[in-house]
């Protein structure tokens, strides 16, 4: 539940648009994948077919809460295309009923779930970008990740997609790979660049507990690929992606101009959204509630009328600016200062004036009258800022 | 009441023999507690005496016993068994006219029996031991008893032997106190002598003074002088503790109570002062006792900087009720305003910095402790140092010295061997030995305190099975060569990290230190050097590698609230930091200099 203190002073909690961002979990995968703890289980289509339903459910509890016209929705996983294509169809029909637009409108896909009819639609349903689980080229790196597809299915998803009109595709691609080095990162960046993509995310591997993979690198089968390695993919990634034509936008994010991806930008703002679905995030009204990732828990709980299962908290005062701070950081352009002091009616480099002078004067937080931002070189290192900054407010 | 029905007594004893739980045996029998009100330990009623299950600070009450028709007045002292509260000892000691001495039967006799034995002694007092515990299965009643022989020279056959778990022998103890212990012998009519022997802050009442009157009498309305300081109050509360507060009009000659005058801080309280009647003072005050001594030192900063009023008050709200702890603002180069607190001990420093933290909400970060030095410069002068920092540039100094304790190590006897080797790994002179019984001998050795102050106690543990208990006594200050070790973090000397060391482990120490801070700093920005060094003498470096990655990369959908919680996570068990230049140096590094024993790497 909310704190009491958020009860009583609600202006500070303020200020809320109404979310104009609709993120919709399917918790469902064909197979799992060696490194993944995102919630999702391998598809069982009885169980989809109860989840489309509770998910209606749940949306029409809801959608009064979202401001129109959206500015974006996401229907992300798991695996969107995991489910029975006419499952696919209702939930994809779901979001467009209830709104007058999608403003821009994205499905992930996995390369080895599409095919023509999937692709139809996809561009039948108003989908306007679509976000491909690529992550390598690599076919030995594939396997390791233990993906259903090879590197040829992402082509082949690329010229689906594209040639039905949807310009606005971008790839994920994983650096940090156990056995990886630098030549094979930069020939995973040279085929991904070369199909003509207008959006291009690369996250570092993350050896999460509890995944094969973890356990695989505990028991000593696999290695870690050595730090220096890494920044080395990361430089490399953002140099390469530049040379293509793809700007630098946020830590792990790349966009042809006019591409970035303006549901994410949500999330990096601190704006509002609505998430469905087990495990899926809403912030609404100044409260985080995070669906408990329990697909049969939230089925029981939404057939029988009730709210799904979930955790919450609400950050007001110094926590909601340190909040704030943490995830316009991540954007390379970083913090505006005008914007944030309106928003919270503090100057960023007072009120976090111990971090930010510290890390300042070391070259690592760039300000200038206008913006606070991370220099480049402190982007892959990020979190040691991130961590102090938050660390501030808890004193 | 007639002194004849009267007796003060104490119950002191080495830790865990069972003076508290004796304590609640007495208020039960005596019904001044109804087995309803009864509970474990219930004079150890500060929060921390029950968490830890030990006492801290000696306690007075009062109980009327009836023995052959007869109703007596027992005043009764438990008393702390920690070495670190030896002065509550000996403070209570000089209230009383007797004392039970209690021996755990399966322990037998330890280091602080001998202690507080002697203790007893030197004050004169009659000793009742108490053989207690008896109904545990390793209890050797017996034997102990001969134990206590050996070392009070008193017949084996005057042991009590008790159980304060079953309440078995409780009564013989009662009996023994009555018939074995003296009344008191004050004058009734000669002039008002009380001597006040302990003193806590009430936030109702203010002062209490607690005060055992040996002459004359006092009366609600009196005025009266303290000797020492020679402030003039007026009573407006007498009474005792029963244990819940029973007023009274007048306490006289002989009687232990509480003393209630409208003394705004315990500071203008001084225990062991005199208090006699105002107009009709007495000639001479009573002996009192010497100041406690404070054997360890170690500065406290507040965690952030601006909670140095907060701090502050804290440590003057802790010293209301604790007068052995001292402590003075200071400004450190590297860690800003902080306070030099002087503690009886570590565990009395733990104590300390426990209660400001809990009871007052500060957050602390505390240097590593250190026993306090003399050093004598070239000028002729000798002065006191209590921190490393503090010391003189070496060219001023003619030699430096440190405290050095008598220490009574009571060891099986097949383990002298091992403990002989550590005490000379420790700079330890030996003394002498004496056998307690056939198979435990009791090992008298000098050391340097700053030796035995940390982690001694556990390696004389493990040297002896766990058998090995220890005393110890402040003898006096002696020069050694001893050198200052300096840390350097990123090139600049850290004058919290500074200590005094002998010259001949000096390096060994200052390679272990960095080798340690290596692992308590986190890795920064950039790569931190960490070097120790004596003067201008680096004798070992160590490198903290900057960080090479540390970013959350892929996004947790907009499951913001995890992703805050992993980097809050970071800092994690840092809390208490300490910003020295562009080093953020948590608590544990700090008291990595503590860490003397242990290899390297
Ligand atoms: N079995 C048994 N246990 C006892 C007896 N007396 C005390 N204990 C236990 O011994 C432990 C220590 O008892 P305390 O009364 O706190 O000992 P203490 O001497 O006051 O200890 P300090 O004040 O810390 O020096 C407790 O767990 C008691 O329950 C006894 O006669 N028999
Ligand atoms: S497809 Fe995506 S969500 Fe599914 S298991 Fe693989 S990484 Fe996880
Ligand atoms: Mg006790």
């Amino acid at each position: 539940m909310c704190p009491d203190s958020c009860k009583k002073k609600p202006a500070e909690v303020l200020p809320a648009p109404a979310a104009a961002a609709l993120y919709v979990h399917v918790p469902f995968c064909r197979a799992k994948c060696r490194y993944c703890d995102f919630y999702s289980l391998v598809a069982e289509p009885s169980l989809a077919r109860r989840y489309v339903r509770a998910l209606r459910r749940e949306w029409a509890r809801h959608r009064e809460r979202l401001a129109r016209p959206l500015t974006s929705t996401f229907v992300g996983g798991g695996t969107p295309s995991a489910i029975p294509i006419e499952l696919l169809d209702d939930l994809l029909a779901l979001t467009g009923e209830l709104c007058d637009t999608h403003g821009e409108f994205t499905v992930e896909i996995n390369p080895g779930t599409v095919d023509a009819s999937l692709a139809d639609l996809l561009v039948r349903r108003g989908v306007n970008r679509v976000s491909i689980g690529a992550q390598s080229f690599d076919p030995g790196e594939l396997r390791l990740l233990g993906r259903i597809h090879d590197a040829g299915q992402t082509g082949s998803t690329v010229r689906l997609v594209r040639d039905r009109g949807i310009e606005n595709f971008g790839l994920d691609l994983i650096y940090g790979i156990p056995g990886q080095d630098v030549s094979s990162w930069r020939r995973t960046l040279g085929q991904a660049l070369d199909l003509g993509i207008a959006h291009l995310s690369c996250y570092a591997l993350s050896f999460e507990p509890g995944t094969p993979l973890e356990d695989d690198l505990r028991a000593g089968r696999v290695r870690e690929v050595d730090e220096s390695v890494q920044r080395e993919c990361y430089e490399l990634a953002i140099d390469l992606a530049r040379q293509a034509g793809l700007e630098h936008y946020e830590i792990s994010n790349f966009a042809r101009p006019g591409r970035q991806c303006v549901h994410n930008l949500t999330y990096w703002h601190n704006r509002p959204y609505l998430g469905l679905g087990p495990g899926a995030a809403s912030y609404l009204d100044g409260q985080r509630r995070t669906n408990v990732p329990d697909l049969a828990a939230y089925l029981a709980a939404v057939e029988a009328g009730l709210s799904p299962p979930a955790t919450d908290e609400c950050l007001v005062g110094k926590r909601h600016q340190a909040e704030t701070l943490m995830l316009e950081l991540r954007l390379i352009e970083g913090v505006d200062r005008r914007a944030f002091a309106s928003r919270f009616g503090v100057d960023v480099v007072e009120a976090f004036s111990s971090t930010i002078s510290r890390y300042a004067a070391q070259g690592a937080v760039v300000v200038t009258p206008d913006r606070v931002r991370l220099s480049r070189r402190a982007l892959f290192v990020a979190d040691t800022i991130l961590a102090d900054l938050l660390a501030e407010v808890s004193l | 009441m007639d002194q004849k029905y009267i007796r003060n007594f104490s119950i002191i004893a080495h830790i865990d023999h069972g003076k508290s739980t004796l304590a609640d045996r007495v208020l039960l029998t005596s019904g001044a507690i109804t087995l309803r009100e009864f509970r474990d330990q219930l004079l150890d009623d500060m929060d921390l005496e029950r968490e830890r299950g030990i006492t801290i600070k000696a306690s007075a009450v009062t109980v009327e016993y009836k023995l052959d028709g007869r109703t007596y007045m027992l005043n009764m002292i438990d008393t702390p068994g920690h070495v670190d509260f030896h002065y509550e000892v000996s403070r209570a000691l000089a209230a009383c006219d007797g004392a039970l001495l209690v021996v755990d039967a399966a322990q037998g006799v330890e280091a602080q029996t001998v202690a507080n034995a002697h203790l007893a002694r030197k004050s004169k007092l009659d000793l009742v031991p108490v053989v207690n515990k008896i109904d545990l299965p390793a209890a050797r009643p017996e034997d102990t008893a001969m134990e206590v022989e050996a070392l009070m020279h008193t017949p084996a056959e005057d042991c009590i032997f008790t159980s304060a778990k079953t309440g078995a022998g409780i009564d013989d103890m009662m009996r023994a106190v009555i018939e074995r212990l003296p009344a008191p012998r004050g004058n009734p009519d000669a002039h008002t002598k009380a001597l006040i022997f302990d003193s806590k802050y009430d936030d109702y009442r203010g002062v209490v003074v607690y005060i055992r009157v040996f002459d004359g009498r006092v009366n609600v309305g009196d005025k009266i002088r303290m000797m020492g300081t020679q402030e003039v109050y007026q009573v407006t509360e007498l009474g005792k503790f029963m244990p819940r507060a029973v007023q009274a009009d007048s306490l006289s000659a002989g009687e232990v109570g509480f003393l209630i005058a409208n003394i705004r801080t315990v500071k203008s309280v001084h225990v062991g002062d005199t208090i006699t009647l105002f107009g009709k003072e007495a000639p001479d005050p009573l002996p009192g006792y010497r100041p406690p001594q404070q054997m360890v030192f170690c500065d406290l900063y507040p965690g952030p900087t601006t909670q140095f009023p907060e701090l502050r008050d804290a440590l003057e709200k802790v010293q209301l009720n604790d007068a052995a702890l001292t402590f003075q603002p200071i400004n450190s180069d590297a860690l800003g305003f902080g306070f030099r607190c002087g503690f009886l001990g570590m565990l009395h420093m733990e104590i300390v910095q426990e209660r400001a933290e809990r009871e007052h909400g500060v957050e602390v970060v505390q240097t590593a402790p250190t026993v306090p030095y003399q050093v004598l410069k070239k000028d002729g002068k000798v002065i006191e140092v209590d921190s490393a920092g503090d010391l003189p540039d070496p060219n001023y100094v003619e030699e430096i010295r440190e405290p050095i304790v008598r220490v009574d190590l009571i060891v099986p006897t097949d383990s002298i061997g091992p403990v002989m080797q550590l005490a000379e790994e420790r700079r330890a002179s030996y003394q002498h030995q004496e056998h307690l019984s056939a198979d435990r001998v009791i090992l008298t050795y000098e050391f340097p305190l700053a030796e035995i102050i940390y982690d001694f106690y556990d390696k004389l543990k493990s040297a002896t099975r766990g058998y090995g208990t220890m005393d110890y006594e402040m003898i006096g200050f002696r020069a050694d060569s001893l050198v200052k070790l300096d840390i350097l973090v990123n090139n600049n000397k850290v004058d919290a990290l500074s200590v005094i060391v002998h010259r001949d482990t000096a390096e060994r120490r200052g390679r272990r230190l960095i080798q340690r801070l290596r692992k308590e700093i986190s890795r920064h920005l950039f790569e931190i050097p960490l070097q120790a060094a004596i003067g201008s003498k680096v004798i070992a470096r160590e490198t903290i590698k900057a960080v090479g990655k540390n970013v959350t990369a892929k996004c947790y959908g907009g499951d913001i609230t995890r992703k805050r919680k992993l980097l809050e996570k970071q800092k994690e068990g840092k809390k208490r930091m300490k910003m020295v230049g562009n080093v953020e140096i948590p608590q544990k590094a700090f008291m990595a200099v503590l860490e003397v024993g242990g290899d390297e790497e």
